[in-house]
């Protein structure tokens, strides 16, 4: 299927090494100065590179430009005790909704490979504390598929992933002297 | 009709030190149910907690 699209590369790992590995992997194996990403099973929007270049073609101090996701419950939909609403439209500091530039998304480093769930989290947190400038489109860029088998769901026993990197940004800012001081 | 719940915080009393547990008490307040276990609610946890003093935390 890859060899139908031109200028598309196919990387596979040896190993199966979670998704922050693939990322990692998917950045390190490109040369272009803005990075965007997509999950096999998610899609954006016909305009959204365009409309996010162009935000960043605006705006030079912007590091990184987001926009909103829709869900999308698609065939036999989420198992039970899993929620979500078919089209219901988020605001999400997501991979899949973003286009950074390379400098800035260097500036932050890579996708934590210790986490099998909230790299994503991780990672965001990441480029707030380092001071990145984001943009955040009204537009809806990317479709989140939901279907039963995606990694939050089968991999549901690592969510405890998810406040341990809330917690890890905690102790970041502990030990930060500029934010022991007490509030005003 | 029913009346609304108190506000987690207010519940609690502006006195009381915001946790983590407390945080999570009131994000999950906050959002609908289906919102809890996802990625962007831990998004929104940890903006959430990035808005108050570490003295507090």
């Amino acid at each position: 299927m890859v060899a139908a699209f031109t200028g598309v590369r196919y990387l596979r790992r040896a190993v199966r090494s979670g998704q922050a590995a693939a990322l990692n992997l998917g950045v390190a194996s490109t040369g272009g100065d803005r990075l965007a990403f997509l999950d096999a099973d998610d899609v954006w929007a016909a305009e959204k590179l365009r409309l996010q270049g162009q935000a960043l073609d605006a705006n030079p101090a912007i590091d990184v430009v987001y926009g909103h996701m829709r869900e999308r419950v698609i065939g036999a939909g989420a198992p039970a005790g899993v929620i979500a609403r078919d089209g219901a439209v988020r605001c999400a500091e997501l991979p899949g909704a973003m286009l950074i530039r390379r400098a800035a998304f260097e500036r932050v480093g890579g996708f934590d490979t210790r986490f099998t769930l909230g790299s994503v989290v991780d990672w965001y947190a990441r480029s707030c504390e380092a001071g990145l400038h984001s943009l955040t489109l009204p537009d809806v860029v990317y479709e989140r598929r939901i279907h039963g088998a995606n990694t939050g769901i089968t991999q549901a026993r690592h969510r405890t992933d998810y406040l341990q990197v809330v917690k890890a940004a905690l102790d970041r800012r502990r030990a930060r002297p500029a934010d022991r001081k007490p509030g005003p | 009709m029913t009346a609304a719940a108190p506000a987690p915080q207010a519940a609690l009393g502006p006195e009381t030190p915001l946790t983590l547990v407390t945080a999570l008490y009131d994000l999950g307040a906050r959002e609908p149910a289906r919102q809890r276990r996802s990625t962007v609610t831990y998004l929104r946890l940890y903006e959430y907690l990035r808005t108050i003093p570490l003295p507090m935390l």
